[in-house]
């Protein structure tokens, strides 16, 4: 257990990955820290190779860093547990409790309706969880569209769907990769205005990006380069960037 | 949702690439449940000759050939044979063989048997109620013998030939007449398939005939067949047995003599047997080699799930789940297969009018349990194939299985 504070939902510590490739280490993360909040989204950017995809894997619990530790935290005050060590079928029910997952290819199940995909992770759950499934796929505005098949849906409706899929177990973190970098722009708007309105129910959304449009929109971006972090280490807040820029066109 | 509805989900969108597998399995049920069906049919009706009368009590005691220090099997021995313990009776049985000619110009040979009491044949057309004991001149034949339908000469007088004894290893046939007065289900085996019930003493002039032996003598020489020695109880069958046997005489309990069916119906359901054992290792093969290679196909599916929070276990019984599906599917299907198959076999065997009393029926498959037994092993064996390459999928790390997410 940790003593991080309330609103920190998801933290890493120290956190080191590396990989052998062709009888060379590649360090992919250098003892990286990094705190994400309830009621925040953060945005985490960087260059195709920086790391940022491996850290979401790490922070997501599927798969395991080889240094430093990586606490979640419950909502409504729970406390966070340190997922160091902890066995597989832990880790999967931590997964199912406390995180929700946003592909970039939506990786919906092609044989199931979008109904069924949404209650997936609720196995178990029949009634509750499809009421509740109906409700999240109402708020993502595919109500109508429940009993489709994901070869039926347009790629937006398909990822507000996996949207809805991350959210059946009101989990308190949303990991979300490249979650707009199949969309069109209208997409992409409404599912940001979606990601705006978890936050401010106040889980922790983190969305890793290298669309700007997606960063700004963003309350906290941190930028990964070469397995570390080139900003501050609580992140740089949009508002503050976006004013900076403001004085330095001034200036100019 | 649970683990069966997805499980039962993805066999219907997998069906194309599962068909193999169920069109492998469902067709060596079908051949597995056909043979084995008409064996069990067959062997029901050879069974359902025993009831719980005497015929469950009796031992079939045969002539000692080839042991010289024991008597032959004359009134003075059925009369031993009386006085064991547990002993209720004795009851003897004299065989010979003479032929019959039909209209048709052939000759078929029969057995005139003793009929005896505890053992009354299963009598299926008569010229009168109660046929038993029989008059001198009549005889009780089976219904079809040596692929001739004996019913219709039921109430007529036939020409039979029998045999006169010349010298020895010679004799000479001696024409004759007898009314057929009823007919039997051939499947009553207990006198051998060709037996014909005659009265006692016909029986034995034909054989004293036959034997050269004056009649007067031949019961104290020469001596009889068999003798039947019934037990007082079920229960009382092996004692006897043991008694007689010590006896030095050869002997067999009537379930031992029924077991045995024609060699046809034993080789289908030897045929059934073996089938059996194929289909398990063709359904064992089939399972691994499906799940592995699906499993391969779908390992992104397989880190969605996981990465959604499905447990190793979950994800493995979903797989499990899903073969066991397809093994149902398949033994249902050879369920049905296997009742067509059955019905055609058993259409082509009822071609043959010896075989044709142990396949009555259109509809042939193994007893409820039996059937049950096999679609469960089918099941099973499916569902154990299907386990280690399930296991080697669920335990995938969800990254590993997703690579491009």
């Amino acid at each position: 257990m940790s003593d991080i504070s309330v609103s920190t939902l998801l933290r890493a510590e120290g956190v080191g990955k590396s990989y052998t490739l062709r009888g060379r280490r590649v360090d992919v993360l250098r003892g990286v820290d990094l705190a994400v909040r309830g009621g925040e989204v953060t945005a985490l950017v960087g260059h195709s190779g920086s790391g940022k995809t491996t850290l979401l894997h790490i922070l997501g619990l599927l798969t395991p860093p080889d240094g430093g530790r990586v606490f979640i935290g419950g909502a409504d005050g729970a406390p966070a547990v340190d997922t160091t060590g902890l066995p597989d079928g832990a880790l999967a029910d931590l997964r199912r409790s406390r995180l929700g997952f946003v592909f970039q290819s939506y990786n919906l199940l092609p044989q199931h309706t979008a109904l069924r995909n949404v209650v997936l992770p609720s196995l178990g759950r029949r009634h509750e969880s499809e009421a509740r499934a109906r409700a999240l796929l109402a708020r993502v505005g595919l109500a109508e569209r429940a009993d489709h098949l994901p070869g039926e849906l347009s790629g937006g409706e398909q990822q507000r769907v996996a949207l809805a899929r991350a959210l059946v177990n009101d989990p308190p973190v949303v990991l979300a990769d490249e979650p707009t970098g199949n969309l069109d722009t209208e997409s992409e708007e409404m599912l940001l205005g979606l990601f705006r309105e978890l936050a401010d129910e106040g889980r922790a959304v983190l969305l890793v990006t290298h669309n700007p449009a997606v960063s700004a929109a963003a309350d906290v971006v941190h930028r990964l380069d070469k397995g570390a972090f080139t900003t501050p280490a609580e992140g740089v807040r949009t508002d503050t960037a976006a004013a900076e820029r403001t004085e330095t066109g001034s200036a100019e | 949702m649970n683990v069966f509805s997805l499980a039962l989900t993805n066999v219907r969108a997998l069906r194309r690439r599962l068909f193999g597998l169920v069109a492998l399995v469902s067709v060596a049920a079908a051949v597995c449940l056909g043979a084995l069906g008409i064996a069990d049919r067959a062997q029901g009706a050879a069974d359902a000759d025993v009831k719980e009368s005497s015929a469950n009590r009796s031992i079939t005691v045969d002539r000692p050939d080839g042991r010289p220090g024991t008597p032959q099997l004359t009134q003075g021995t059925a009369a031993r044979l009386a006085k064991l313990p547990h002993v209720e009776s004795v009851q003897h049985r004299a065989q010979v063989s003479f032929g019959v000619l039909t209209e048709a110009g052939d000759t078929v040979l029969l057995y005139a048997t003793t009929h005896r009491p505890a053992l009354t044949p299963p009598v299926t057309k008569s010229v009168r109620k109660n046929l038993f004991p029989l008059r001198p001149g009549e005889i009780v034949a089976p219904a079809a013998s040596q692929g001739v339908d004996l019913t219709s000469l039921v109430g007529q007088e036939i020409d039979i030939e029998t045999t006169r004894y010349v010298r020895q290893g010679e004799g000479t046939g001696v024409s004759g007449h007898a009314r057929l007065v009823g007919v039997y289900d051939p499947t009553w085996q207990l006198d051998n398939p060709d037996a014909a019930y005659a009265a006692d003493a016909t029986v034995i002039t034909w054989a004293a005939e036959r034997s050269g032996e004056p009649k007067g003598s031949y019961l104290s020489t020469i001596g009889y067949d068999q003798l039947t020695v019934v037990a007082r109880s079920a229960a009382d069958v092996p004692a006897v047995m043991k008694s007689v046997q010590d006896l030095g005489y050869p002997a067999i309990t009537l379930q031992q003599q029924l077991d045995a069916l024609p060699a046809v119906l034993e080789m289908i359901r030897v045929v059934g047997q073996v089938l059996l054992g194929v289909l398990g290792v063709l359904a064992f093969v089939g399972a691994v080699t499906v799940t592995g290679a699906l499993s391969r196909q779908r390992a992104q599916e397989i880190g969605v799930l996981k990465a959604v929070g499905f447990r190793t276990r979950s994800v493995l019984t979903m797989l499990v789940t899903e073969m066991a599906l397809v093994g149902a599917l398949a033994a249902l299907i050879g369920t049905v297969l296997g009742a067509a198959l059955g019905g055609g076999a058993a259409a082509l065997l009822r071609g043959n009018a010896d075989l044709a009393p142990y396949v009555r029926g259109w509809v042939l498959l193994p007893s409820p349990g039996t059937l049950l037994l096999l679609l469960g092993l089918t099941v099973l064996v499916v569902a154990m194939g299907s386990l280690a390459p399930a296991r080697r999928a669920a335990s995938m790390s969800p990254t590993d299985a997703m690579k491009d997410w």
